[in-house]
């Protein structure tokens, strides 16, 4: 088995090359367990999650991580992937800092997130 | 609401349930029931068990997921191993071939009256009680054909039918014993039990099939020690087997399920009413096999006090109704009601008079135990654990970090830290970028888009108490502001998740914590220039029971970045991006009360339940009216006293008061 630190990283560039490319593909990574936590709202199941990160005020977006960091989270392989990073969103040239915590769970032998909590830590100005 | 986990219910009446109906409406005892059945009846070992509990398992099984895409084939394997171990009994005959059985000792019953002497009432019983309705394995029983030869009625059944059906011989129907038996037929129907606790087992299952109702996912548990199987078994004539026998009764449940999920969502109502309890010892199991009940009966039980029910405080984090009429502790304790709310967050109904309402749930109103300011609409707690986390993990950060490694901390928590030093820093601050001023963190900085190399990486994760205090007592000294004066300088968002490793082993599937997210800004000395420099930053802990404080840190990460400001952490600054009308009304959630000077949080938690129960006004209310006389005790029943009639009801706990 991959090591958690690679793994989390392998999952952290496909997450946001994939959330940039088209939100929608993202759907598999969620389950109807699935939570995720918007800034304010908590959303969850596949459907409601996928629905919000659609529904997000921009089409182009780009994420520049700065920082990833993992720790392993149980036995079952489960992996806590913490990062921080910048969004640029559209026109918008300055960019807006956040910081997203995934806890992944396996499934198998893949991974689904299971917790995805998303904040804004500084603001579009 | 943000409660985890409802997985779809399944939808109990399907097309081919309509036409048994439809069906069973014509009495003349002997319909046929063509093609359609016919392929019910061939389910082969190679077709994933049909049941109606299938749909419920938590939608699809997942698709593809980031590292592989085997995961689904993976997936249906496994559905289709677990289909080997069924229980029934196979036919070694002709697939599809029918059995007959023959039914007597009904013709004398209540229903004899009836046009068709009972039979289609009796077919109809049959059916119910031969079908299981509990389990991954559920599956309804069918018969396929009828006729009534004298005082005989023939039933024709699937082979895998006749089983259930035969284990009925001898039950009671419409005042009447019924006798079951096969006729004939070269294969062996009644199930081979192998052993004593296979017949317990079977047994026990029996009685949790009785008492479930699918309709309202309720298994009533209510008076077991009038039960007349469990009599007849004589399960509660001595102590060891009446210890034994819920726990036993627990066990076999999770063990009809094949995913917990399936099972919580097969069942979110327990009745244990009458069962002469005094404590919940005997039945404490309930809370890990159901953890996730939302309704639960405790009535006519023999609870004295609280204690009693203490086995329970910190389970059940979802439970929205709790009955606990009839019990001593009505009159013993009349206050332990106060205290019953605080201990389930979701709580909505106490003994049938409402304690929150929706609303209040929604908005977190169940951050009841006066905390900080939360400013974040994610706040869901158990009986202020996590607030008092977060509380003391930061005063301890800045005070003694060894002491503090040691209380929450233990051989397998872990610790990492990242350096972010890109983060834009707040222009409106006076903070300014210093050459070197990340010098001393990055050493042990673990950003794993930085560090590529295997020994660094596995080097800068800290694992165990001694480890993470060595690496604590390393970082510089730290100052955070303070949560309850300072609030505007924190987000602090608390989430409960299932799923926690448990050191102990006890779970192998994991314990209830809390997953936790801070956003704050702290004062760090920089070692090399003596200067104080302010940062922002990012932490993260996973929480699980356990250790000396009750709580131990699973995980912590921290991220450490340039001073960014905390206009991010503004609602109004979200509108730009997230535009919502909500906003208006959480940022009245984020005007949370401010405690005043001297007022410490267990005094004013006090506060909040001497007028609770002087006043009858749920805790939200109680909060809000504390607050609006300055956190004065008088002035908050005076104020009380004036506002009491244009109160509305959902104001009070309870509709007496």
């Amino acid at each position: 088995m991959a090591d958690f630190s690679q793994i989390a990283k392998q999952f952290v560039q496909f997450y946001y090359d994939t959330f940039d490319d088209d939100r929608m593909k993202l759907a598999p990574l969620y389950t109807e367990q699935s939570m995720l936590t918007w800034e304010e709202k908590p959303f969850q199941g596949t459907t409601n999650i996928i629905t919000q990160l659609q529904e997000l005020p921009f089409r182009q977006v780009k994420h520049q991580v700065a920082t990833l960091d993992a720790q392993p989270s149980d036995e079952q392989g489960s992996i806590l992937v913490f990062v921080t990073g910048a969004l640029l969103v559209e026109a918008e040239q300055r960019p807006m800092s956040y910081s997203q915590t995934f806890q992944l769970k396996r499934n198998g032998d893949s991974y689904i997130i299971f917790n995805d909590m998303f904040r804004l830590v500084y603001p579009a100005a | 609401m943000v409660a985890r986990s409802k997985p779809p219910r399944a939808a109990p009446r399907g097309p081919a349930a309509a036409r048994r109906q439809a069906l069973r409406a014509d009495k003349d005892g002997d319909v046929s029931m063509g093609l359609s059945i016919k392929g019910r009846a061939g389910v082969g070992k190679s077709t994933p068990p049909t049941g109606p509990r299938k749909d419920a398992a938590g939608g699809r099984p997942s698709r593809n997921g980031i590292i592989s895409a085997t995961a689904q084939r993976a997936i249906l394997r496994q559905a289709g191993a677990s289909d080997v171990s069924m229980k029934e009994v196979r036919s070694s005959g002709p697939r599809g071939g029918l059995v007959e059985l023959k039914v007597t000792g009904w013709n004398k019953s209540k229903a004899s009256g009836d046009e068709d002497g009972g039979v289609s009432s009796l077919l109809k019983w049959l059916e119910k009680k031969a079908s299981v309705r509990l389990g991954s394995r559920a599956r309804s029983v069918r018969i396929k054909k009828s006729r009534v030869e004298g005082s005989d009625l023939i039933v024709k059944v699937a082979p895998e039918d006749v089983p259930p059906l035969v284990r009925m011989n001898g039950y009671g129907w419409a005042g009447t014993t019924v006798s079951i038996e096969r006729l004939g037929g070269a294969v062996q129907g009644t199930p081979v039990v192998s052993s004593e606790a296979e017949r317990i087992k079977e047994m026990l299952r029996h009685v949790l099939e009785r008492r479930y109702d699918l309709e309202t996912k309720f298994l009533n548990l209510s008076a077991l020690g009038q039960d007349e199987e469990l009599q007849q078994q004589k399960i509660f004539e001595s102590k060891s087997t009446t210890s034994k026998f819920f726990p036993a009764m627990m066990k076999v449940l999770e063990h009809s399920f094949d995913k917990k999920e399936d099972l919580f969502a097969a069942i979110t109502s327990v009745s244990l009413a009458n069962n002469d309890l005094e404590d919940l010892a005997a039945v404490t199991s309930l809370s890990i096999t159901l953890p996730r009940l939302q309704n639960l009966d405790l009535s006519n039980n023999k609870f004295r006090k609280l204690s009693a029910l203490d086995n329970w405080r910190r389970r059940f984090g979802q439970l929205e109704r709790l009955i606990l009429t009839g019990n001593p502790i009505e009159q013993n304790d009349p206050g332990y009601a106060v205290e019953v709310v605080k201990w389930y967050p979701n709580l909505r109904q106490l003994n049938n008079v409402q304690v929150r309402t929706e609303e209040e749930v929604a908005n977190k109103a169940q951050i009841t135990d006066m905390p900080f300011p939360i400013r974040s609409a994610i706040f869901q707690d158990e009986g202020g654990i996590a607030e008092q986390f977060v509380l003391k993990f930061f005063a301890g950060f800045d005070s003694d970090r060894a002491v503090l490694a040691a209380y929450y901390f233990d051989e397998h928590s872990e610790f990492s830290y990242a350096v972010n030093s890109q983060a834009p820093r707040d222009p409106a601050a006076t903070e300014k970028h210093e050459a070197g001023e990340w010098e001393g963190l990055l050493k042990q900085s673990r950003n794993l888009r930085k560090i590529q190399q295997l020994p660094a990486r596995q080097a800068r994760i800290f694992h165990g108490t001694k480890a993470v205090a060595d690496a604590f007592i390393g970082l510089p000294q730290t100052k955070h502001p303070d949560l309850a004066a300072e609030a505007k300088k924190w987000i602090v968002e608390a989430r409960m998740v299932p799923g926690v490793p448990d050191p102990t082993g006890q779970s192998p599937n994991g314990v209830d914590g809390f997953f936790i997210t801070v956003h704050g800004e702290v004062e760090e000395l920089v070692a090399s220039s003596g200067q104080i420099k302010k940062r922002s930053f990012d932490r993260t802990f996973i929480l699980g029971p356990g250790g000396v404080a009750g709580v131990r840190i699973v995980s912590d990460q921290l991220t450490l970045r340039s001073y960014g400001g905390t206009q991010a952490f503004e609602p109004e600054n979200a509108e730009g991006w997230n535009a919502e009308p909500t906003y208006a009304a959480q940022a009245e959630i984020d005007g949370a009360p401010q405690l005043p000077e001297g007022l410490t949080i267990p005094q004013a938690e006090q506060m909040v339940a001497a007028l609770m129960s002087q006043t009858g006004m749920t805790l939200q209310y109680a909060k809000d009216c504390l607050d609006q006389s300055g956190w004065n005790a008088q002035v908050a029943v005076v104020n009380f006293e004036k506002a009491k009639a244009i109160l509305p009801p959902t104001a009070f706990m309870s509709t007496a008061a």
